[in-house]
């Protein structure tokens, strides 16, 4: 360690323009332990090869990250059974390797499973001995499943725990996850009971992933400590209901497959970011609840199907994203009350009815690029545009985005009959997707639009 | 021990004098992204002139370009303010040469810089990722010194991470 160290002298960084050799090695100890703790045990083992100075820095770098086949000699394709069998050498040989007294505080493991439990189950006895606070297992089913062992939903130092495609048959294993905030439960193969027992042993879990999972039915999320949650439906397997009972969560989150789930978030009533894309929703169910989550700060609907009117009740409420590009959704209404709401985004085409009411709206985001389903721009298409554009009327910055200009070039005979639907607005910038062909005619309706106008941008 | 009014006030300025003697003034929030100087500002208090003995002044502008670029961006809550902080973090460690990334690495260490720490190690830990020990050694420099006939008794004890 001691042949290199010597070049510079004062360690003020003098001499900068001489041309160094070896900086990285200089480096003090816990900077290289940094810098391995971001690659892959293999790569960190490799470096030991490097010099005396590395050679058994690999040892006390407290993260363990074994990944099958990817780092196993860089691009090479796998190469089946001889490459399985190195990767277990390898881990085999790691972990009998002198980390004795090295602290380790991130475990990863990530492998195709070809069934045997026993390997694996013997791998992750270390983690557990280790008493790790992070624990990454991604273990990818060739033609078996993995189950986890009970060992591991013991660990009291555990702080972040990401399971990846195993399958947890927990229904009344003994959970005691006390330190435990973040769990991510990706592709796993559980049951609502096995959910509900993972949970109560978790009391002060802070963000929850579920996603793509299948074996949950009709699961009950409960936990009082809870500030975040995201589900995503599976390809096949997805909830028919779903009931979140945590009276602190911030966030919701959820992504379906547009299947019918019924989600009960009644008790989730400190909510502040609600977000539903791909969800089967019925009005009824959004007006019952919105108007009750009174710490409502912003919400997100994105191709939510079944919904044909929506109508958004909430005292709290400052931003709202609606998302209603899909074909097959028939949204013939849109009614907003919403005193505090600051931006209002809306993606889709025009409905029938449209009527907004927040006096203090700054800014207003409109993409009609979504066409009728019969796709012309006709009288009818120029009189809703009128009636959508002026529920924004009292709103402080519009942008606009369109397909073609035509979309916005409104007829003389339209503007002879209607009055200015922005007549307050003072600024407006109007994004096309394809170029202006007809730019004074263009400016000529938006100025017709909006003839307050302090600012038009066009792009 | 601190004086809770410097503490508070946001625009104060401090003077940070570097080893060439080089000194920049700095706000306050902008300076105290570094964990050491956020120390010294709340043992000194009143002290306006920190001295950093052990940083040249050409990488502590640098040091201090991160962490103001960090600190405005952290002020307006956008929501797409942790894109352009990796963004703008991308840019600032592409085109480091190896000097720099040394001395930079050394003064954020110095300074209790921890995101710009983990920034920079990431960058060395990429350049290291992917290659042979050979190219390794090469990339950074580095010279095997390990006696004749060590270096071989080594990779063939250690066979099981070559193979």
């Amino acid at each position: 360690m001691a042949t290199k160290r010597v070049k510079e002298k004062n360690g003020t960084g003098e001499n900068l323009d001489l041309e160094p050799e070896d900086r990285i090695s200089d480096l003090p100890d816990a900077v290289v332990l940094h810098i391995l703790s971001f690659l892959p045990t293999i790569a960190a083992v490799r470096t030991s090869f490097l010099s005396k100075r590395w050679r058994r820095m690999w040892t006390l770098v407290p993260v363990l990250d074994f990944y099958d086949q990817r780092d196993l000699d860089y691009l090479r394709k796998p190469n089946g059974n001889k490459d399985r069998k190195k990767f277990f050498k390898f881990v085999n040989e790691c972990l009998k390797h002198p980390y004795a007294d090295t602290t380790i505080t991130r475990f990863k493991l990530k492998a195709e499973f070809y069934g045997g439990g026993h390997r694996v189950d013997g791998w992750l006895k270390f983690p557990v001995n280790k008493s790790v606070k992070e624990l990454d297992l991604h273990v990818s089913p060739t033609n078996s499943v993995y189950c986890l062992p009970s060992a591991i939903l013991c660990m009291r130092t555990l702080t972040v725990l990401n399971l990846n495609g195993l399958e947890l048959l927990i229904s009344s294993t003994k959970v005691c996850l006390p330190s435990l905030k973040v769990l991510h439960l990706v592709n796993i193969d559980m049951h609502d009971l096995a959910l509900n027992n993972l949970l109560l042993g978790c009391p002060y879990l802070e963000k929850l992933h579920i996603h793509y999972c299948s074996g949950l039915l009709n699961p009950l999320v409960l936990s009082s400590s809870m500030k975040s949650m995201e589900y995503r439906a599976g390809y096949r397997n997805y909830a028919q209901t779903m009931e979140v009972d945590a009276r602190n969560l911030l966030s919701f989150v959820y992504k379906g497959g547009n299947n019918k789930c019924n989600i009960n978030l009644v008790r989730c009533v400190a909510v502040r970011n609600l977000s539903f894309s791909g969800a089967c929703l019925t009005h009824q169910w959004l007006e019952d609840l919105i108007p009750q989550l009174s710490f409502l700060e912003s919400l997100n609907v994105d191709s939510c199907y079944g919904v044909k009117h929506i109508k958004i009740m909430n005292q709290h409420l400052k931003n709202l994203d609606l998302d209603c590009r899909t074909d097959e959704l028939d949204l013939l209404e849109v009614a907003v009350d919403a005193p505090s709401l600051v931006s209002f985004t809306y993606s889709g085409y025009l409905m029938l009815r449209i009527s907004v009411n927040a006096p203090d709206l700054l800014y207003a985001d409109i993409n009609v690029c979504g066409q009728l389903k019969k796709a012309a721009y006709d009288m009818e298409w120029y009189t809703r545009l009128i009636n959508f554009l002026s529920e924004f009327n009292g709103t402080k910055k519009i942008h606009i985005f369109c397909g073609y200009e035509k979309a916005i070039i409104i007829p003389n005979e339209l503007r002879e009959i209607y009055p200015s639907p922005l007549s307050d607005l003072k600024y407006l910038k109007v994004k096309t997707a394809f170029p202006l062909f007809r730019k004074v005619m263009f400016k000529k309706s938006l100025l017709w639009i909006a003839p307050s106008l302090e600012t038009l941008a066009i792009e | 021990m601190s004086s809770s009014s410097t503490t508070t006030t946001t625009t104060r300025l401090l003077m940070l004098k570097a080893s060439d003697g080089v000194t920049f003034e700095v706000e306050e929030a902008v300076a105290t992204k570094l964990g050491a100087i956020n120390n010294m500002v709340e043992e000194e208090g009143s002290e306006d002139l920190i001295c950093l003995p052990n940083v040249n002044g050409k990488f502590l502008g640098m040091v201090l370009e991160w962490c103001k670029k960090h600190a405005n961006n952290n002020t307006n809550s956008d929501k797409g303010n942790d894109e352009v902080n990796k963004w703008w973090d991308k840019e600032f460690v592409m085109d480091l040469d190896q000097n720099t990334l040394y001395h930079l690495l050394m003064a954020a260490d110095y300074l209790s810089g921890t995101e710009l720490v983990d920034l920079l190690t990431e960058k060395v830990a990429s350049m290291i990722r992917g290659k042979k020990v050979e190219e390794i050694r090469e990339t950074f420099k580095i010279k095997s010194d390990f006696l004749p006939g060590q270096e071989e008794e080594i990779r063939k004890k250690n066979s099981w991470a070559f193979e």
